[in-house]
């Protein structure tokens, strides 16, 4: 019996011993960083987080035909990943709101900074976000475009009191659709669009922000900045 | 020589002849002589084939096939249906559900079909045209399982070896979406070939099962051609050229059914008729049918949808709420819009009977759904909000308790909205419920009704998507308007008729029957008609002094957003890291 207890003892001493060896490999700590800029603009593009665009990454540094991973690009246009390990990789943004653009290849090491100009599919211009009559809110925008993509499917104002208004924060009995999947696009370029949206609170502060698409593939909108809005 | 020597050489020979017999078929491992040479050996391979199906029925969840509480089902996802509080989804889908990578299964119809033709003269011609018809139908159902959730996937055709083939070998890409459809399209001609006018047994293909399938798969096809893009180097999407081409595959196809099967019309009352035919087994309607029979075989279908008023000893209850959504997308008997009379919130409606709401509703849709104060079983379903002591200015009393009482009445009812096992909209599925059993008997694993996997109103209804993107309007009309009559609605006229209504239709009559989860993905709507969408119910309430009931409509749930990616699902992490040959579908 003692002996059993004995080797018991052991046994367990060399499981508890046995897994204390640490990883020896070094965490990732390369950054990738940079812009996706509008052309129409020269300004970063505006957009939302997430289900704006995606920055596809994939290492080539071991194979070439390596799993691509994916990290989501912020709001304002930028991107950052500070977890990486270094290699060379092939990075491009997929998946937003603007034609294709080929991939560029970087070595990652230490902090690598990248711009990729975009041709965004609509631009949404906001000429007039106005209060009348107290509480009912005006928004008039046009849309264009410098090059011709998919059928222009609707606009819609996005209204919240969230500040990051958009397509995943929304009231939707605020945010009135716009649909012009049946309207020819060249219609649709020409027109100025006015959209009153009445039922609004007092003394609360609302987000604005326009946004239109295409019927690209993922479905994302175009968008103006946000703009805040209190109601008196 | 000397003694020794002798020994020694013996021996030597001994091991020379021992070991000559050796390599012999392992007795204790069944050959393929001894399954495929018998008829009862060839029946039993084709029980796995035909078990393995995905056939999405009471037992299909977000996780997969066979799993008993179905209560994660497509219709909970598309707003059809909501559960109860217990149970109700919080989150939005993602595309890890709904997942079916089939290639155990394929490899099993693969070997059948590879290897079973040499020993056909075994039987006659007829039995084992029969039997590898039946084999080309199930792999065609296999594919288009894949194909509805994935878009292009790897088509495997034969049989892959390990280690006679390498592993680069193994790793096959995958194919294009166009090209897995018509992999299925030609093995369901082929089956249609092979296979006799009546099935072997009950629950097995015929011909015209291979064409019933090919209606539906084509029509996807159709579709994806028509409302879907071109993604992944083609491997998803159809190029729109195609579309016509598809749809006339399955307009063909849908026409060679008819005659053969009819719509079931067996009872006078069109409301009887109607729930009637997804319980009758004699159903000229039935094309395919999924059968189950207690203890062997079963399903927890009754207990999960039954009213709480007469839940079983085991509880659960109401996992399947009809939304007033689907409830208003029917027409009244007259043809119009259903508009439910329910006033504003200053001035309800009063009604002394919560039914009398509901006097003109299409019988289909009472056929379809228990509506509020409907009978079942015989008993009526009392289902009610809370009690206004009186109306606008009295207090409103709710309760999560039945035995709350107000001036001994009742608070929420039998079947009140309030607890958290009971309806959350005010409606509870009555589509295949059976009246017949007994409160002892809604039970977990106990109810055995059929599923039905494909029905001949299905068939007429691909028949009028199909004909009327052909252009031939007057066979959509003829088809849409056998399904309505038999519902109990109004029949439309040529002028009427455009997609969106012969879409609106099919979700009508296929309501919970896990179709309208593939439909609005399929027609590219779902992501338009689920965005930040909360869906609605219809709450009646009792106003003590008056003995009235009015009704309102409120919001209930999370709101949900349907994912433009979720279209196509997620390729499985664990394939991809097997074979990295396969590319992702975008957004994942």
């Amino acid at each position: 019996m003692k002996y059993i207890q004995f080797f018991f003892c052991v046994s367990l001493l060399v499981c508890i011993v046995a897994c204390e060896k640490l990883d020896n490999y070094d965490e990732p700590a390369e950054t990738l960083t940079g812009k996706v800029i509008d052309q129409v603009t020269g300004e970063p593009l505006i957009t939302e987080q997430p289900n704006g665009y995606r920055i596809k990454l994939s290492e080539i540094s071991w194979s070439e035909n390596p799993e691509p991973e994916y990290f989501w690009g912020k709001a304002d246009g930028t991107f950052n990943n500070t977890k990486l390990f270094a290699g060379t990789y092939e990075v491009s943004p997929v998946e937003g709101a603007f034609f294709d653009v080929s991939p560029q290849t970087v070595e990652i090491k230490g902090r690598v900074e990248l711009e990729f100009k975009v041709i965004p599919y609509l631009s949404v211009a906001t000429s007039g976000v106005e209060l009348k009559g107290g509480n009912t809110l005006e928004v008039i925008y046009t849309i264009s475009r410098s090059q011709t993509g998919d059928k222009i499917l609707d606009s819609r104002v996005f209204v919240s009191t969230n500040p990051n208004v958009g397509t995943n924060i929304l009231i939707t009995d605020l945010s009135p659709l716009n649909n012009l999947s049946e309207t020819p696009d060249e219609v649709v370029l020409e027109t100025t669009y006015t959209e009153a949206i009445t039922g609004l609170e007092k003394g609360q502060t609302y987000y604005v922000r326009v946004g239109a698409r295409t019927d690209n593939p993922n479905k994302r909108y175009n968008f103006t900045p946000v703009t805040a809005v209190t109601i008196p | 020589m000397n003694l020794k020597k002798i020994t020694i050489l013996s021996f030597l020979l001994t091991g020379l002849w021992a070991c000559n017999d050796l390599d012999v078929p392992s007795i204790n491992i069944i050959q393929d002589q001894d399954v495929f040479r018998s008829e009862s050996g060839v029946t039993s391979y084709m029980v796995r084939l035909y078990e393995d199906l995905p056939v999405e029925d009471f037992n299909f969840n977000e996780e997969g096939f066979n799993k008993p509480l179905n209560s994660l089902s497509p219709g909970n996802y598309t707003g059809e249906t909501l559960l109860c509080m217990a149970d109700m989804i919080w989150n939005n889908l993602d595309g890890d559900k709904f997942q079916d990578w089939r290639y155990n299964s394929v490899r099993n119809v693969n070997y059948f079909i590879g290897n079973f033709p040499e020993y056909t003269d075994h039987f006659s011609q007829d039995l084992s045209d029969t039997w590898l018809g039946e084999a080309y139908f199930i792999r065609a159902y296999y594919y288009f399982a894949m194909v509805k959730r994935y878009g292009g996937v790897p088509i495997i055709r034969t049989v892959q070896n390990y280690p006679e083939q390498g592993i680069e070998e193994l790793k096959v890409p995958r194919n294009t979406e166009k090209e897995v459809y018509d992999f299925i399209a030609e093995d369901l001609d082929e089956a249609i070939r092979l296979l006799p006018e009546h099935s072997l047994a009950s629950g097995r293909v015929n011909k015209y099962v291979a064409y019933a399938l090919k209606s539906r798969a084509m029509l996807y096809a159709g579709s994806i051609a028509q409302y879907g893009k071109m993604q992944l180097n083609n491997i998803l999407g159809i190029p729109a050229a195609d579309a016509s081409y598809y749809y006339k595959l399955s307009y063909e196809a849908s026409k060679m059914l008819e005659g053969t099967y009819s719509l079931y019309s067996k009872y006078a009352d069109k409301f009887e008729n109607y729930w009637r035919l997804f319980l009758d087994g004699d159903s000229p309607e039935n094309i395919f049918v999924k059968y189950y029979k207690y203890p062997e075989k079963t399903h927890t279908f009754d207990c999960l949808h039954i009213p709480y008023q007469m839940r079983g000893s085991q509880g659960y209850s109401s996992r399947f709420n009809p939304t007033l959504d689907l409830v208003e997308m029917f027409d009244d008997i007259d043809g119009n819009p259903l508009t439910l009379e329910i006033g504003t919130d200053q001035n309800p409606v009063r009604y002394q009977n919560r039914m009398d709401l509901f006097m003109k509703v299409e019988p289909r849709l009472r056929a379809s759904v228990i509506l509020p104060g409907d009978e079942f079983k015989g008993e009526e379903i009392d289902v009610q909000k809370g009690v206004y002591v009186s109306y606008p200015s009295g207090e409103l009393l709710t309760s999560a308790d039945f035995n709350a009482l107000y001036e001994g009445k009742s608070i929420i009812g039998k079947s009140g909205m309030g607890n958290n096992e009971t309806t959350v909209t005010g409606f509870h599925t009555r589509k295949y419920q059976n009246p017949d059993a007994d409160k002892s008997l809604v039970l977990e694993n106990r109810s055995e009704q059929s599923w039905i996997d494909i029905r001949y109103a299905e068939i007429l209804l691909n028949r009028a998507e199909a004909a009327f993107e052909l252009g031939e309007v007057k066979d959509a009309l003829q088809a849409i308007n056998q399904v309505r009559e038999r519902a109990g609605a109004k029949l439309y006229t040529a002028d009427q008729l455009t997609a969106k209504v012969i879409q609106k239709e099919r979700r009508m009559e296929l309501a919970f029957e896990n179709q309208t989860f593939w439909d609005l993905r399929r027609w590219r709507v779902a992501d338009m008609e689920i965005n930040n969408r909360q869906f609605t119910a219809l709450c009646p309430y009792y106003i003590y002094d008056e003995d009235k009931y009015i009704f309102k409509r409120e919001y209930v749930g999370p709101q949900y957003t349907f994912d433009v990616k979720l279209n196509y699902a997620k390729i499985p992490s664990g394939e991809i890291s097997k074979n990295d040959k396969l590319e992702q579908n975008p957004g994942y």
